[in-house]
């Protein structure tokens, strides 16, 4: 029971809140995890380090206490789209690890299945892109003008640009995580997942506005976090309009207007493009099957 | 602007990366690889994992159950070609770990020793305490050290790919130490900078974990596959969210609502037993 499905409990956990079953923490609404009769000498052999961090940032013994938890976001299942070789569609690109999506995961990751896929296909990745380095020349030099392009970027337009009445880094990005929250946690719909497009569109609009304090050029943090939210920003668009073309609930991707998993349609895997003007194209395309048919969801029985 | 070459790129030092490395290094002994990272390799957040990895060792276990164990609990949207390359292939990396020195865990005959872990039908899940993802970064990152073509860029942030004519040729990178920017150039690239999770309030993931190399290559047209996809760990620390792993589940732990209650039993998972 407490092995289930990773994305069943945690929609369980929404459901004991929604009942009013859950308890009022410091920092919202919380469950219990019960290791108590598991006596210390399993949790030390077995469980250090929970024990650990237990003590250390919740200032509980797990031996002897309840462990306040929640549920909180793990692992991007999706990724850049490569095949088995981890080549993307652009040649010479390759990914591997979490950043990529082959995808072995589907609509539910098997904890323990990623370190495990990391090494697997990190090393099947780092085969074929040493293949295709021997096989191709030196890049041209004619290149070096982008990077110069993006190194006025870097100088001139990011940290040269005027703080007047400028937009926060940290507001930009504190409104970019409540609406991913709101809009594409364990539960979505189609007003939500709309309305989340357009509060990104929005802060979009924010960011290219948001002006640095910081102009050092030594560990500049702010700056790297600027970069890092440009990535966020990407990132949270795709999953909004990604989670607002599969009208269906499969694994942890659970629509409340299109309960069930409908596989006549969305046996498939979402493709999420950036179109010129920047907004997201979402096409399918289907998943290989080879020997094993559609069925029932088992797990682990 | 400072040009640095290498033949092939890794961006991002984390457990797929040096494994990406070393992989290259052994396939193509004269190749010059680079690893650029926007961390210390060992801040990578693979070092965080803790419950173990997958592979089938086990007498009584199979492959074909651990592919049916990953494709039934992916609710049928793995690609199948792909998993059972994947389950073959698993046990053969773990043991080559462990010839790299990774300390897996053991029985007391001195066999591997293995954990069961949610949707596995059977006990799959090695580990080295629950430290794994620790020692295997520890692992992989002494590993490369032996490799002299491996050449690293620690705390170097990559802002953009280099593409011309269809062709990936590099990446600009920010040097964080000095802000330099300079041209990294190389034949193939591999993006290996981890998932995402900080895109959510609540993450067990480290705050370096912002989706860059999915912005890079989503900005140079490459397609993202299945993001609505994203995995909630069902127990975290409120707050920090770090993660209590299932390890922790699997050893017998239980869930409890505010009257003590075990209440996954009233959402069709079971029935509540004293065995994990």
């Amino acid at each position: 029971m407490e092995l289930g499905p990773r994305d069943r409990l945690s929609q369980a956990f929404e459901g004991e809140r929604e009942k009013g079953r859950t308890i009022e923490g410091p920092y919202g609404e919380v469950v219990h995890l019960d290791l108590r009769h598991l006596g210390e000498k399993v949790i030390d052999e077995k469980l250090p380090f929970v024990r650990e961090l237990c003590r250390k940032y919740e200032k509980i013994d797990p031996v002897e206490e309840l462990i306040p938890v929640r549920p909180v976001v793990h692992y991007m299942i999706g990724g850049i789209d490569v095949d088995m070789d981890g080549a993307t569609s652009l040649a010479g690109l390759y990914a591997a690890g979490e950043t990529a999506c082959i995808n072995i995961n589907g609509a539910n990751r098997l904890g323990s299945n990623s370190l495990t896929a990391l090494l697997v296909f990190g090393a099947r990745a780092g085969r074929a892109a040493a293949e295709f380095a021997r096989g191709s020349g030196d890049p041209p030099r004619s290149v070096l003008a982008q990077a110069l392009e993006e190194e006025e970027r870097l100088h001139g337009g990011v940290l040269g640009r005027s703080t007047e009445g400028g937009e926060r880094l940290a507001s930009v990005r504190e409104d970019l995580l409540a609406t991913m929250e709101s809009r594409a946690g364990i539960f979505r719909d189609e007003a939500g997942l709309r309305a989340g497009i357009s509060e990104v569109e929005e802060l979009r609009r924010r960011f290219a506005d948001v002006a640095l304090d910081d102009r050092s050029l030594t560990f500049n943090t702010e700056l790297a976090h600027g970069l890092e939210l440009e990535n966020l920003l990407d990132v949270g668009e795709t999953i909004l309009c990604s989670a607002l073309e599969r009208t269906e609930s499969r694994g942890s991707h659970q629509r409340t207007d299109h309960s069930g998993r409908n596989d006549a349609d969305f046996l498939a895997h979402s493709l999420c493009y950036r179109e010129e003007d920047g907004s997201c194209r979402v096409e399918f395309e289907p998943v290989t099957i080879t020997r094993w048919p559609p069925a029932e969801r088992h797990y682990g029985g | 602007m400072d040009v640095v070459s290498h033949d092939v790129l890794l961006v991002g030092g984390g457990g797929a990366g040096l494994r990406a490395a070393i992989a290259v290094a052994e396939h193509s002994p004269g190749l010059r690889i680079g690893v650029l990272s926007k961390v210390y390799p060992m801040r990578s957040h693979t070092v965080s994992a803790e419950g173990g990895a997958a592979a089938v060792i086990g007498e009584d276990d199979s492959l074909d159950d651990h592919a049916h164990d990953t494709i039934s609990g992916g609710d049928w949207l793995c690609d199948q070609d792909a998993v059972e390359f994947f389950v073959e292939e698993a046990p053969r990396e773990l043991l080559r770990m462990e010839r790299w020195g990774c300390p897996w865990s053991r029985n007391p005959d001195g066999t591997i020793a293995t954990r069961s872990f949610g949707g596995m039908k059977h006990d799959r899940t090695w580990f080295a305490a629950d430290k794994t993802g620790f020692h295997l970064l520890h692992t992989l990152f002494q590993t490369t050290l032996s490799y002299p073509p491996i050449q690293r860029h620690d705390e170097w942030f990559a802002t953009r790919l280099l593409v011309e004519d269809g062709r990936c040729h590099g990446v600009v990178a920010i040097e964080m130490a000095t802000g330099k920017v300079h041209a990294v150039l190389a034949r193939s690239v591999i993006l290996c900078t981890g998932g995402a999770g900080t895109v959510f309030p609540f993450t067990t993931n480290g705050s370096i974990k912002t989706g860059d190399g999915m912005g890079l290559a989503y900005r140079a047209g490459v397609p993202l596959k299945d993001m609505e996809f994203v995995q909630y760990h069902p127990t975290g620390l409120p707050f920090t969210g770090i993660l209590i792993t299932e390890a922790a589940r699997a050893e017998g732990g239980w869930l409890v609502n505010e009257d003590g209650y075990r209440y996954l039993q009233d959402y069709d998972l079971g029935e509540p037993s004293d065995e994990p």
